[in-house]
């Protein structure tokens, strides 16, 4: 084998001519394609604050929520009032607020009826309050991270003009000090199709469709810790909600998985989820995250314990 | 390090290292839209760790070991697996050094890692050892099985070629 040889052919690649420009774009906190007119029309913004550290009011509400959601708590530093209002299409929608670290994220959206449509669960007997409406929305993000997230309805449904939802999102890679443009784009309605003919199909019909967009600087004040394990080549981020693997050809731990902690403690990797992303054109699912059962301090674990085999932890300084 | 001062150093880092990411991606990715996906996995991890660096080896010995653990992430996510490569080639004006290219693509990236960094990067067997976290020997024994399978393969080429 000529060495010089290996050079001349290695010689002749070149990085792209615009690589510069496209790790930039991917670390910029402007995602690519978003549509800034559209944006800047349909979105009344109202008020625009943004503090941390609030938990009074509705941000009360919002933790009693996550609390309920999840059964356990979060921390108050974690909490940033956004209070944005987006008016439009029949609906007021509002994102009151965002919970959560850099990987497991929660907002927290109201809505109002402007035009007096009800949105309150037609049917209580046989459809629970989380299944009688659904918030479609779209979330672009920085790069080709991927993510995984869901909306729910968790207000008692007691004022027919408003309805409150929860968009949780687990990212793959933390979102700390990113911002993220966040679409609703339906609001759906949970009914039973046919069911006077006996086939009682779930189904959805629209109760308001258009465009509340919100533009939001993710302020997370508890950042992750970032680990790399030694000869598995695959990066763990820990925040003190759960932990996301980039890189899972070693990542989907069986049942079991626990962290364990500097002080010999345990911690349960629970609810797992798989982040999905596009990458030229292709759809892949890479990242996958893990929630815990209760708050830690991402800094104090050492090992990762899966399908019988520990993992040493080691920061990525 | 403020937001601009981190966009400034990443900018100054794209420009001392993209060939040389590129270079290494493409010798263990089988696509180029891979090894493009590689260079800007790279550079994020560079900006979001915002690394300090004793002096410019340190710095290209970090850039490196970075990018050989994000195309190994790359290469064993099963799911990239479900898409077949594509026949695509790297840029390269010569037939000679396009056959080059391929035939060290086609190595498995435990030898192809080891060999650019000898050949193309000029590390010792100790500084390889160092970047890849193996051991010496280890750096040894899959350079040198690297060169024994580049020889087989240009002989076979060669072989039916002629």
């Amino acid at each position: 084998m000529d060495k010089a040889k290996y050079r001349r052919a290695f010689d002749s690649v070149s990085a792209p001519g615009d690589a510069c420009v496209r790790v930039l774009d991917a670390v910029s906190r402007r995602p690519k394609g978003v549509r800034r007119n559209a944006a800047i029309v349909l979105c009344a913004v109202l008020i625009l604050t943004c503090a941390t550290a609030l938990a009074s009011g509705a941000a009360g509400q919002w933790l009693e929520a996550i609390i309920s959601l999840n059964g356990r708590e979060l921390p108050e530093a974690n909490l940033q009032k956004i209070n944005r209002i987006c008016e439009g299409d029949g609906l007021r929608v509002t994102l009151d607020s965002v919970a959560g670290d850099g990987i497991h994220t929660y907002f927290l959206i109201d809505i109002e009826a402007l035009d007096g449509q009800d949105l309150s669960n037609t049917d209580p007997e046989t459809i629970p309050m989380e299944d009688s409406l659904f918030l479609d929305f779209l979330l672009e993000l920085p790069s080709s991270s991927g993510y995984g997230a869901r909306t729910l309805r968790i207000d008692d449904g007691s004022d027919p003009a408003r309805a409150q939802f929860v968009l949780k999102v687990d990212f793959g890679v933390p979102r700390n000090g990113s911002r993220v443009y966040l679409t609703f784009h339906t609001l759906s309605r949970g009914y039973w199709r046919d069911r006077e003919n006996g086939k009682e199909i779930y189904a959805l019909e629209p109760v308001a469709e258009g465009e509340w967009t919100f533009s939001v600087l993710l302020d997370r004040n508890l950042d992750g810790v970032h680990y790399r394990i030694p000869d598995y080549d695959f990066d763990i981020s820990i925040s003190p909600l759960g932990l996301s693997i980039n890189g899972v050809g070693c990542g989907r731990f069986g049942n079991g998985a626990y962290l364990l902690m500097n002080d010999g403690s345990t911690v349960h990797l629970i609810g797992r989820g798989y982040s999905s992303g596009k990458r030229n054109g292709v759809i892949y699912h890479e990242l996958v995250s893990y929630e815990f059962g209760k708050v830690i301090s991402p800094d104090s674990a050492v090992k990762l314990v899966a399908d019988g085999n520990e993992f040493d932890l080691v920061p990525i300084r | 390090m403020s937001d601009s001062m981190k966009e400034r150093a990443l900018m100054e880092a794209i420009e001392r290292h993209k060939h040389r990411v590129f270079r290494v991606a493409v010798s263990c990715l089988k696509r180029r839209q891979d090894a493009e996906d590689a260079l800007q996995e790279v550079f994020i991890k560079f900006y979001r760790f915002a690394p300090e660096f004793r002096d410019d080896e340190h710095e290209k010995a970090w850039i490196l070991r970075v990018t050989v653990n994000t195309c190994i992430s790359m290469l064993r996510s099963p799911w990239r697996r479900l898409f077949a490569p594509l026949p695509e080639n790297v840029p390269s004006p010569g037939t000679e050094s396009q056959w080059m290219i391929d035939l060290v693509r086609s190595l498995p990236a435990k030898y192809s890692i080891p060999l650019h960094l000898h050949y193309y990067e000029d590390y010792s067997v100790r500084e390889i050892a160092s970047i890849l976290n193996l051991s010496e020997g280890t750096v040894k024994s899959r350079l040198s099985r690297a060169r024994k399978r580049l020889g087989e393969l240009i002989e076979k080429e060669e072989t039916l070629d002629g």
